[in-house]
């Protein structure tokens, strides 16, 4: 029976072929506008590590030399001081800390291998602790990361992206070769794999959804280099006393980013002690005179008190789901006119023995066929509407790609949708007055 | 009015087909809220893009060069790189400045009018660096007072901390601190400490680097501009070029090349019209009113579409009706009347209904997004939109109905 009512459903799509069309596109377009809009929004609000992002923390401490009002809201607080980055990270309550910063370098290629002649250039140089590649659990093409107490002895090493390593050495195993950043020449112990978490939590202060690039020299680097951060915020509440780097890293100033890495929940609520102790510490040193003293953030509470969603796309999509409405509304009235168009058939068919039922079924699955196609269309036009939010938004590409699940949404809320938005007309069709119509044959 | 003559009819005939003609007028009613709150929100983005940026956006470009050799004499190093530039023809100026002007990346700093304050008192203003050139390089005009001298100008390293003693600012930005009388000459404070500035010049509004954001903690602060008489010599140094008018393009690799050609040992990267620059900073609103087009001529299309399918389809159904009527005597022109009344009555419902829904989806999208309240204008145009598209829409099924000869009647259908 169901296959003669597919039959059906395509017979009757041809016999009112612009009206059949029209229902289609409208649930295709709607369809495929929401998809789109949903797809990008979806990645926005995503957890980025799914499985640990309640067991990695980042912190706000309120280090305002002054007494002022609450403003913890700040983006100053989202950064932590050197000072305060570092006494922290002694703790030993979490498992790992990552401490970390991004700044710029010029790199240099090697006159050697396939890419010799390349002309220096200038690439994002991340500075982090060891605990960075834990806390964040980088996976790694080649090699590891550097140990902590290598970080004191031989900090010269470097960790590439899987980026700069495409771009130096054509993607292949590059630990073991040194490379020039900057003024210094380092050993290259690993390289990262595929690692892009989306939205790049702990760098929510540059560009959250682009693509992480350059290389990784430990963090210890940072006094011996004098080096500071560059794209992203810093933030001081002061200024530095004398004009020497030193100084620098001793003044009220927010610029690092400072990750935990807490399994248990005991140990996180000893983190949050520590935190609220070290605050109350450093207040009887005549610091930290602000009027809150600390916040614990997980990776989702931490996305959400930056605000990193596009503010845009919440009301892109509430437009979209209207438009979406709008699609099926125009649906609706087109299969009511499309159904009672054949209100003299149906007649027909119950005066021949056809049950309500049947007229029903037959219906929904003429209907189901109907949304089926508009899900084809809407998988069409939200790869349109993809290609086009890809080229109109700066580093969006990782954030407009269709997955195998999305396309499964879109054909499940196609013909959802249209099923819903045909129960009434297919209703109204199973209830016609039978003998009215066949008397007016 | 002869026009309305068949109302009554027309108005029977709906409600004989009440669920399809509710179902055409609830279409209209979303269709104007989302269109009428969509061209709200479009209008709004177009006039934040179309903000004054204050200086010669159209002919100014920056680039950073970057030193690859650790011995240089940076301060030589920057006076020559900007003395060769300078002597290119098509180059009406020229100076080193801190930070791309209004790419949203700043450095600021607040300021006060009164020695001591608190935080209230405090102005936000966002800095960036010249030399001497600054007015012709910018293209702003001096307000009152003058601009900085060569031997004003200071060359300070990265880790520097001092605080200038003369400033120049913007008009917008010094009627802050002064609200009245003229401002060069005048003194504002920095720091707890209190550190006195003089202002010495007041130039023409410049967009401040945070010009695309609108938050409430930023609003009022578009035009906080301050020029600090400082050349910074770092690894890198980014060079603001402003050329004579139409010849950026053709500047553009003459400063590469005269620059690579007095020192080759050097990157020279992040080459930006300042038009491009502005536009990135204007990306997202830029993004959002493309879409919101996008959807709102997408949900207009379907709308329109949707009236000439349900149109079209009961010119279908009443074929023989028509027939009748025309073999009764009603003329072409009484046919077309028909459906446009029957259009005409529905969009009004949907408009009236509509209208509703305008102000419904605008008080949760204000509450929502912190956006303002629409003004009625929009609505008012929005409703012209509706019953111009209800009647291009009706217009084919209607010819159609009116061309059904009245011997149709007579035969079987």
């Amino acid at each position: 029976m169901f296959t003669y009512y597919v039959r059906l459903a395509w017979l009757s799509f041809k016999k009112t072929p612009v009206l059949s069309s029209l229902i289609v596109g409208a649930i295709g377009i709607g369809i495929g506008a929401c998809i789109s809009i949903l797809t990008v929004y979806t990645l926005m609000i995503q957890d980025p590590v799914p499985g640990s992002s309640d067991k990695i923390f980042t912190y706000k401490l309120d280090n305002q030399p002054e007494l002022e009002e609450d403003r913890s809201g700040d983006s100053a607080y989202a950064l932590v001081g050197y000072r305060d980055a570092t006494n922290i990270s002694k703790s030993n309550i979490p498992d790992a800390h990552s401490l970390h910063y991004q700044t710029e370098a010029v790199i240099f290629p090697m006159n050697e291998g396939p890419n010799q002649g390349q002309a220096p250039f200038k690439d994002e140089l991340r500075l982090a602790s060891s605990g960075f590649f834990k806390v964040h659990k980088t996976p790694f093409l080649y090699g590891s990361a550097w140990t902590e107490n290598e970080e004191e002895s031989s900090p010269f090493q470097t960790v590439l992206s899987k980026v700069l390593n495409e771009q130096l050495f054509g993607g292949v195993n590059s630990v073991g070769k040194s490379l020039k950043i900057g003024s210094n020449s380092y050993k290259i112990v690993g390289v990262i794999g595929e690692f892009n978490p989306i939205p790049r939590y702990f760098e929510t202060d540059s560009d959250a959804f682009s693509v992480m690039a350059g290389a990784v020299i430990p963090f210890s680097l940072t006094e011996q280099l004098e080096l500071r951060k560059k794209g992203g915020n810093s933030r001081c509440f002061e200024d530095p006393a004398e004009d020497t780097f030193q100084s620098f890293l001793e003044t009220e100033c927010n610029w690092i980013h400072h990750w935990v890495a807490i399994e248990s929940e005991s140990a996180r609520r000893d983190f949050k002690d520590f935190l609220d102790n070290y605050a109350l510490e450093q207040r009887r040193y005549g610091r930290f005179m602000g009027p809150f003293t600390h916040e614990l953030h997980d990776v989702m509470s931490w996305l959400e008190d930056r605000k990193v969603v596009n503010q845009d796309y919440r009301l892109l999509l509430s437009i979209a789901f209207l438009f979406l409405i709008v699609c099926l509304l125009n649906c609706i009235g087109l299969m009511l006119a499309k159904f009672l168009g054949k209100s003299g058939e149906m007649s027909l068919r119950r005066a021949v023995g056809g049950s309500k039922k049947m007229i029903f079924r037959q219906h929904i699955v003429e209907i189901a066929f109907i949304g089926l196609l508009g899900g084809f269309v809407g998988l069409l036009v939200s790869l349109i509407g993809l290609f086009g939010i890809k080229s109109l938004y700066r580093n969006y590409e990782q954030l407009a790609h269709i997955s195998w699940e999305l396309t499964l949404l879109t054909l499940v809320l196609a013909v959802g949708a249209t099923v819903l938005a045909g129960l009434l007309p297919a209703w109204r069709v199973c209830r016609l007055p039978v003998s009215q119509y066949l008397k007016s044959q | 009015m002869k026009f309305f003559q068949d109302t009554r009819p027309i108005l029977s005939a709906m409600w004989r087909n009440k669920i399809g003609a509710s179902l055409i007028t609830l279409q209209i009613a979303v269709t104007l809220a989302v269109v009428v709150n969509a061209l709200f929100i479009i209008n709004g983005r177009i006039e934040k893009m179309s903000r004054p940026m204050g200086i010669d956006v159209e002919n100014i470009f920056s680039i950073q060069t970057v030193a690859l050799s650790e011995a240089v004499n940076r301060k030589n190093f920057i006076q020559e790189d900007l003395r060769q530039i300078r002597n290119i023809d098509s180059v009406r100026d020229a100076i080193p400045i801190l930070r791309y002007l209004q790419s949203g990346s700043a450095r600021a700093e607040t300021y006060r009018a009164t020695p001591q304050g608190n935080h209230d008192a405090e102005i936000l203003a966002n800095i960036n660096y010249t030399d001497e050139h600054g007015l012709q390089a910018l293209g702003v005009e001096l307000l009152e007072g003058r601009f900085f001298r060569a031997d004003e100008i200071e060359h300070i390293s990265i880790d520097f901390n001092g605080v200038p003693s003369k400033v120049v600012i913007t008009e917008s930005l010094g009627r802050k601190f002064f609200s009245e009388g003229n401002m060069a000459g005048r003194t504002i404070y920095y720091d707890e400490a209190g550190i006195s500035i003089e202002v010495i010049g007041v130039i023409s509004d410049v967009a401040a680097a945070w010009m695309a954001r609108d938050t409430a903690q930023l609003a009022d602060t578009k035009y906080n501009f301050m020029l600090h008489p400082y050349v910074m010599y770092n690894d890198a140094v980014n060079y603001l070029i402003r050329t004579q008018d139409g010849q950026l393009a053709s500047t553009i690799p003459q400063v590469e090349e005269i620059l690579l050609k007095s020192d080759a040992n050097r990157l020279i990267r992040l080459i930006q019209t300042q038009a491009d620059v502005v536009n990135n900073s204007f990306s997202k609103d830029y993004a959002t009113v493309i879409v919101l087009t996008t959807v709102m001529f997408l949900m207009v299309l379907i709308t329109g579409l949707g009236i000439v399918g349900l149109a079209s389809f009961s010119v279908k159904q009443r074929t023989r009706q028509i027939g009748t009527r025309r073999a009764l005597g009603a003329r072409r022109k009484d046919i077309l009347r028909y459906f446009f009344v029957e259009n005409l009555l529905l969009t009004t419902m949907g408009v009236v209904l509509g209208a509703i829904f305008t102000y419904l989806l605008n008080y949760v999208l204000s509450t929502a997004f912190a956006g303002e309240r629409l003004d009625s204008q929009y609505l008012l145009s929005g409703i012209v939109v509706v019953y111009f598209l209800g009647l291009i829409a009706v217009l084919g099924p209607a010819k159609k109905a009116s061309a059904i000869p009245p011997a149709i009647a007579t035969r079987t259908v």
